[in-house]
């Protein structure tokens, strides 16, 4: 069973694809999970990675990131939405991940998820980029 | 015949909810008589060939009524004029009424079998002029259909823009059409000899052209300001590459702060981005924008081009393209869909009330009116 997320301070960092930003801001569709997700959004652990590490790990197993935003465990609460460990092992094509967690949206349909995103958005904006500097 | 002879168009888009009839489609009216009147001629001369004219008086005989509007989109109904017939071309009435509904086949056949491709080698000048005038205001994702009839597949028959548009440029390589772009004032021309002067414009999207201006405006508000952006909202005559060939009404042009332009010009090319990308765009999933976002999107962009310093652009998984802007204390979601649609919601950036998600047929007076109370 996955261990939930308890350090509403610890922040988790999200990775930002190039096309979903325009200038230095990213789209609210950033900070909610995509069709195939699941209602699950991947993120990963600061207390167990770097932004850079993260964003370089990520970059390696053939994904697309510009940038690195990051939310803490509270903000995600703050939603109603869980935060749980989500360790990925090596395989053929990934590399290991132990610091992947999931916010888990599962309790909010597809248009709450939109207004959510919105709010979670600005607080990563306020926040600033994570990753490069 | 005692049947009353009537003709149903139903129009069909979100302007027309509620049997609402907007004024500037209801030159539609005169001008569907128009096109009935120049295929009755062509039938008429068909039937009799012994004779080079239709009797006379037989264009004021076929006079029309509009007898009702009714429900379910606007549906007005058009009255044949039996007595008006009577009057002026007495002995023919029966004669006449079988041309007009012979007349009206041919009308929605053409319509039928240009909707699948299939377009007529010729017609005559005076039915090319006719259909030029008929369904000019319908704008994109609205159509008219003939109530009451079918083609071979049980499909209601239906004139839109995109079939009239390829209809028309087949015929005459030229269209009438309402445009709304920005452009460059390339120059001002006053006339002394009139009142009417013009000024020069180009755009990217329909090349250079002349619109016709007073010349106290030409005075008052273009003069001296050349290479300046200008906004224009325009009817105007476009040929098969969509070039401006004429002007035939002007409905609103200013010139605009140069910000704006520069900023029109980014989100213009920021759109060209966006709309360029691939299936599997997002780490080998997310759809390409469709046509019908990426021409939602550029509408929207050249109606609401004074908020373009806000607008950030982004595609979406599903096909769509995704504005998002914050404004008056509101950070709104403005997306449109990949089957045409508009979908806007948003949150309060300093507090909790939010805009629940409302999905507009396309970019249409009711959605640009909900933007406008968000936006103003």
């Amino acid at each position: 069973m996955s261990t939930q997320l308890t350090d509403e301070e610890e922040l988790l960092f999200r990775q930002v694809h190039p096309d979903l930003l325009d200038g230095d801001i990213p789209a609210s569709s950033n900070f909610k999970p995509k069709p195939s997700d699941e209602n699950m959004l991947s993120v990963d652990r600061s207390s167990l990675a770097t932004a850079e590490e993260a964003f370089d790990l990520y970059i390696s197993n053939g994904r697309k990131s510009i940038a690195v935003y990051a939310l803490s465990v509270g903000e995600f609460t703050g939603e109603k939405i869980n935060c749980v460990e989500d360790p990925v092992e090596a395989s053929e094509k990934m590399k290991a991940n132990p610091a992947h967690a999931v916010a888990d949206f599962s309790t909010h349909n597809v248009s709450q998820q939109g207004k959510i995103a919105k709010r979670l958005k600005q607080k990563a904006v306020a926040r600033g980029k994570q990753h490069p500097k | 015949m005692s049947q009353i002879t009537s003709f149903r168009l139903r129009y069909v888009g979100a302007r027309f909810s509620g049997k609402r009839l907007p004024v500037d489609v209801l030159v539609d009216l005169p001008a569907f008589r128009e096109l009935l009147v120049a295929f009755a001629k062509a039938e008429w001369r068909k039937l009799h060939e012994d004779r080079k004219r239709v009797p006379k008086g037989f264009d004021a005989s076929l006079a029309f009524d509009l007898v009702a509007v009714e429900d379910g989109s606007a549906v007005p109904v058009l009255e044949w004029n039996r007595e008006t017939t009577q009057s002026r071309l007495p002995g023919f009435t029966d004669q006449i009424e079988d041309v007009l509904l012979s007349s009206f086949d041919g009308v929605v056949k053409l319509f039928d079998e240009a909707a699948v491709g299939q377009f007529p080698a010729a017609m005559a000048p005076e039915q090319i002029r006719a259909l030029n005038k008929f369904g000019a205001n319908l704008r994109d994702k609205e159509r008219i259909e003939f109530e009451g009839r079918t083609n071979a597949r049980g499909e209601v028959i239906y004139l839109s823009s995109d079939v009239r548009k390829r209809l028309i440029g087949s015929l005459r390589d030229r269209y009438d059409s309402q445009i709304a772009d920005v452009g460059m004032l390339l120059g001002s021309v006053s006339n002394p000899e009139g009142d009417l002067g013009h000024i020069r414009v180009r755009s990217d999207s329909h090349g250079a052209f002349d619109i016709p201006i007073d010349n106290e405006t030409i005075k008052l508000e273009f003069d001296g300001n050349i290479d300046q952006p200008i906004e224009l909202n325009l009817t105007v005559q476009l040929d098969n590459e969509d070039r401006v060939k004429g002007v035939i009404d002007v409905h609103s042009i200013s010139l605009i702060d140069e910000q704006i332009a520069a900023q029109v010009k980014r989100c213009k090319d920021r759109l060209s981005q966006v709309a360029a990308l691939q299936d599997g765009w997002h780490d080998g999933e997310g759809s390409a924008p469709s046509i019908e976002a990426v021409r939602s999107a550029n509408w929207f962009l050249v109606l609401r081009v004074a908020l373009c310093e806000y607008y950030r652009i982004y595609p979406t998984d599903e096909g769509g393209i995704l504005f998002e802007l914050e404004v008056k204390g509101w950070d709104l979601s403005v997306e449109f869909l990949s089957d045409g649609k508009v979908k806007i919601y948003g949150i309060e950036i300093s507090g909790d009330h939010v805009i629940d998600e409302i999905i507009f047929d396309g970019v249409d007076d009711a959605f640009l009116s909900r933007f406008n109370e968000l936006t103003k």
